[in-house]
């Protein structure tokens, strides 16, 4: 051994593999899923360079020809960085950061050529398929990764097989059963790996700029461009029955301020005093999942008695009865809430700086709505009275209820109560409050969501951004602030059924909050059915939830450690099985033939006679046969049949080979050995 | 400490495959040792990136791609064991090499499981690996199609003459993924025989006593040659010196008999060998002189001479052809 003791190293300096043709080809295909699974998330200019950079990779591959020399490379790349310093106005954020990754992994590809090239293209591939899910987490998301996921396996496993081409069916099928495979310790590790509260740092603004929800200022076209939205703003499961559907005003940002056309929401800040509520009747308590908006309100049915308790939201209760959390909403929530429809919000008398908030206006605006709600003054009517003949101005008057009103100027009120006339529930809510504020009458603009969509598949309610909607409150002496909704005086329809039946022309609405296509809505709660299950169970999987679940599972002894244990445990668990499938010896489907020969071979084992690995069934037949003396006709008659029944099947006729095989059976039957 | 550095002292504790009586070795289960290559590492990191990145964004199905990666690579660890794991290797045979020179051994690596290996290395040193597919033991198996049982051709470089045993042979895999490397020891019983190097010393032979004329060097023996007649075939008759157009003749096989051949055999002599010192006025030690024997050795079987063997404890009588020319060569490879 002394000599050779050198050789033993199993550390030896790899000479540098250069990879073929075939595994450029199955790189570049998951490249291309990788590609397509981002396409939509990228500046055009970068996916056509990112394709480009591939073609020139396999042009290069083709010929034969050099890569490009370092020369070329970097001030590609650094035109590339300066592409994207450009296209974002920064080299980071989440729309940033992903663009330059792959930008810069169409690049590398210029210099692919070795092992060590390839594994950084793969492992930077997986890294891009999770980057997918900062954009979405659907169901179909999650499909769409499964092409990519099997095909960049696929790559590696070629390029662990680099003397020899793997046939294209065989990669996919090991890559895919490699991904089977892997999925029981998966879901282990997703349910039992302890969840840590993120984020561990700053997350990059724009992650969640492509958030849809209310603003907490109101322009017109704000609401309208909203309801032309179909995305699902939240979902509501009712503890009892669904109240009927114009109670459902859900409550979100509170307006106070008006600027020209502009409402603001202005009072959260200054110190007021939290209007008082008196309910009456039952409380209805439902629980809310919200859709992640990226701002701070908590929708909530009107009037909330009851805040919800969730720790980490943190959820307070403003003056004026809008929910806020201390963080921004980014991901889905679900919080329980308690609500009455019979109440009476706001203290005995309003304090002076309220008043003066819910009758500002700007000065020198809209001089013909000032006078009309000065009329009314002169003509000493009580606010009561004033509403309703507000309300009647709408009732009286040909105005229409459109998701694409006129534009209007600077005295957009004038314009909008005088002349247009056509409006959605925005134009309404603030000509409204206008008008009441212009009249003496204390009064805001609140903004949420009204009504909702029955799923009868899971029992609940979705409320979609196109149920986005404007109403107001307005101060009475004896009531307190009461919900006036204007639209409703204008258009009953929008309140008691929905936004398509309020609506004579619907085609501007998104497809789901329409009347028509019957069969496609059903299906489309179907499938809204899986999603809420998917977002409750899967996406909505937090700290929390697993706390609660294993709770449930371990009892009272749930801790860390046990739970590392459990997680241990169980893996290795699911490895044992795994293990003992891949290894047990697959049974060779065996013909009648081959039972029968191993029945014999059994007989023989008995006598210590086996055959040996690299010994055919004639040469242990000769073997046999010697040390047999005594059985060596039929076993040599056996070894032969038994030998030309298995490597000549195509060549005797099936007759002949019947009659071999019954007579291999019965000499196996008489065949007793013995020495 | 220097028991610790000290390659041996490791080698003891290694887990190696030893043959077994019928000269095959099988590798166990105990005998796998798997570590994650360096893309391994580099796997690693990309999921603990991906598992960060994860908690940061509170992805769920961040998580999901994080834990179903960390699960392949698991899988891909117990893959590339099973591929190793339950081979059977042996020799098939060893090709006789002059010391320096490179030795070549054809192994069988054979599939005991009924499941065909991917990717399977073998090397008895690094520098010169052999890769192959080996196909399921099993003759049903569907996957067989592509594959064919072909022998491993390792190579191992040779330094001194004389057997040798047949160093550990190292077996490895990181198919399917590349992340883990799984490798074996396998010894297998098995000696080799290196020849001497031969000399490139062009020294004149000297004359042997019972020589019957002076033959020098490679080239006046085939000048000095002179076809004399025929003489009936012989058993260890060398085939290049079968005059086959004569014997098409239908007298029988007749083989061309040179002068000087047969005759006068020449006689490689251990004891002359200082002549030849004197001679050239090179001093020549111990292993220069086996090395110049075998270099006359080698010289006499392409002249196809007629040639003996004398050594201080070892005579072989003169003969030719390649059982004779190897008989000497090993008796010249085993001197002390």
């Amino acid at each position: 051994m002394g000599l050779f003791s050198t050789t033993n190293k199993v550390s030896v300096r790899k000479p540098v593999v250069i990879m073929q043709r075939h595994h450029l080809q199955w790189l570049l295909l998951s490249l291309a899923w990788v590609l397509a699974l981002h396409a939509t998330h990228l500046p055009i200019w970068v996916n056509v360079s990112v394709i480009a950079a591939a073609v020139w990779r396999y042009h290069i591959e083709i010929t034969g020809k050099k890569l490009p020399k370092i020369y070329l490379t970097i001030p590609l790349t650094m035109l590339a960085g300066l592409g994207i310093i450009f296209t974002f106005r920064t080299l980071f954020g989440r729309d940033a950061s992903l663009a330059l990754l792959v930008i810069m992994l169409g690049l590398k590809l210029l210099e692919t050529r070795t092992m060590r090239d390839y594994v950084l293209v793969i492992l930077l591939s997986y890294f891009l398929v999770a980057n997918a899910f900062l954009f979405s987490q659907s169901l179909l998301t999650l499909a769409f990764t499964l092409p990519p996921l099997i095909c960049i396996t696929a790559t590696l496993i070629s390029m662990s097989h680099r003397h020899s081409q793997l046939s294209w069916q065989f990669l996919l099928k090991l890559s895919g059963g490699l991904l089977l495979q892997a999925i029981p310790v998966m879901l282990i590790l997703f349910v039992l790996f302890p969840r840590i509260p993120g984020p561990l740092w700053g997350i990059p603004e724009d992650s969640y700029s492509d958030m849809t929800g209310l603003n907490d200022s109101l322009n017109f076209g704000n609401i309208s461009n909203l309801t032309k939205n179909s995305a699902i703003a939240f979902r509501v499961e009712f503890k009892n029955k669904i109240p009927p559907q114009n109670q459902l005003y859900w409550r979100g940002p509170v307006l106070w301020h008006q600027n020209g056309s502009q409402w603001l929401v202005s009072s959260q800040h200054i110190g007021l005093p939290k209007e008082k509520l008196v309910t009456n009747g039952d409380a209805i308590s439902y629980s809310i999942t919200l859709e992640p908006h990226n701002r701070t309100w908590l929708l909530m049915l009107d009037m909330p008695s009851v805040i919800p308790n969730n720790p980490e939201l943190n959820p307070t209760l403003t003056h004026d009865y809008q929910v806020i959390t201390s963080q921004n909403v980014h991901t889905r929530t679900r919080y329980n809430g308690i609500s009455h429809s019979q109440y009476r919000l706001g203290n005995a008398q309003l304090s002076e700086v309220e008043r003066n908030m819910a009758l500002q206006l700007n000065e020198f605006e809209n001089p013909k709505t000032k006078a009309l709600a000065q009329s009314w003054v002169d003509q000493q009517l009580t606010p009561k009275l004033i509403v309703e003949t507000a309300l009647n101005q709408y009732r009286s008057h040909p105005f229409r209820y459109t998701l694409s009103p006129p534009r209007l100027g600077v005295n957009s009120m004038d314009e909008f109560l005088f002349n247009t006339r056509q409006g959605f529930c925005e134009h309404y809510a603030t000509s409204f409050v206008y008008l009441m504020r212009a009249a003496g009458v204390p009064a805001r603009i609140v903004t949420g969501y009204q009504g909702g969509e029955l799923n009868p598949n899971g029992h609940y309610l979705i409320v979609r951004q196109s149920d986005a909607h404007a109403w107001a409150e307005v101060w009475l002496d004896e009531q307190g602030w009461v919900r006036i909704d204007p639209t409703a005086a204008v258009s009953p329809a929008r309140i008691d059924e929905n936004v398509a039946s309020a609506l004579n022309d619907t085609t501007e609405l998104p497809m789901m909050a329409r009347q028509d296509y019957k069969l496609l809505r059903s299906i489309y709660l179907r499938w809204d059915t899986v999603n809420n299950g998917w977002n409750q169970w899967v996406l909505g999987y937090n700290e929390q939830k697993q706390f609660e679940l294993l709770s449930k599972l371990m009892g009272k002894k749930y801790s860390l450690q046990y739970l590392i244990l459990w997680m241990m445990g169980s893996i290795a668990a699911v490895m044992l099985v795994i293990s003992y499938f891949l290894l047990k010896t697959t049974k060779t489907l065996s013909s009648p033939n081959q039972k029968h020969y191993n029945r014999y071979l059994a007989k023989l084992k008995k006598l210590g006679l086996i055959p040996l690995a690299t010994e055919g069934a004639q040469d242990f037949a000769n073997r046999a046969a010697v040390a047999l003396p005594s059985q060596a006709q039929s076993i040599l008659e056996i070894g032969e049949i038994y030998n030309s029944l298995r490597y000549s099947q195509n060549l005797s006729s099936k007759k002949s080979s019947a009659g071999k095989s019954t007579r291999m059976k019965q000499l196996i039957k008489a065949f007793k050995p013995n020495k | 400490m220097s028991r610790l550095l000290n390659q041996q002292f490791w080698t003891k504790w290694l887990r190696v495959s030893k043959a077994q009586a019928s000269g095959s070795a099988l590798i166990g289960i105990r005998q796998v040792y798997i570590f994650p290559t360096r893309w391994g590492l580099l796997y690693g990191l990309l999921l603990f990136a991906l598992l960060i990145g994860s908690i940061n964004y509170s992805l769920n199905l961040g998580y999901v791609l994080t834990f179903l990666l960390t699960s392949l690579g698991h899988v891909a660890m117990l893959h590339t064991w099973r591929n190793v794991v339950n081979c059977q290797v042996d020799i098939l045979y060893a090709e006789r090499v002059f010391a320096g020179q490179l030795t070549k051994f054809a192994l069988n690596i054979a599939d005991t499981k009924q499941r065909p290996r991917h990717s399977i290395t073998a090397y008895l040193d690094a520098q010169y690996p052999d890769v192959q597919d080996l196909p399921s033991s099993s003759p049903h198996d569907k996957q067989q199609d592509s594959m064919t049982a072909k022998p491993f051709n390792l190579s191992l470089p040779t330094i001194k003459r004389g057997w040798h045993t047949l160093p550990r042979i190292t077996l490895y895999s990181e198919f399917p993924l590349s992340l883990f490397h799984a490798w074996a020891y396998v010894q297998l019983d098995f000696r080799y025989m290196v020849y001497p190097t031969p000399s490139t010393l062009t020294l004149l032979k000297p004359n042997a006593p019972d020589s019957g004329g002076e033959l020098g060097s490679t080239s006046q023996i085939e000048g000095d040659e002179e076809f004399v007649g025929h003489k009936p075939y012989q058993l260890g008759d060398s085939s290049k010196r079968v005059d086959w157009k004569a014997s098409s003749r239908g007298i029988g096989l007749l083989t061309k008999q040179y002068q000087g051949l047969g005759a006068s055999p020449v006689w490689l002599d251990w004891s002359l060998l200082g002549e030849t010192e004197i001679s050239s006025g090179i001093s020549i030690d111990h292993e220069a002189k086996i090395s110049l024997l075998t270099h006359w050795v080698m010289d006499a079987h392409e002249a196809q001479s007629l040639f003996g063997l004398r050594l201080p404890n070892t005579v072989i009588y003169p003969s030719t052809g390649d059982a004779h020319y190897h008989a000497c060569l090993s008796t010249l490879a085993l001197m002390d």
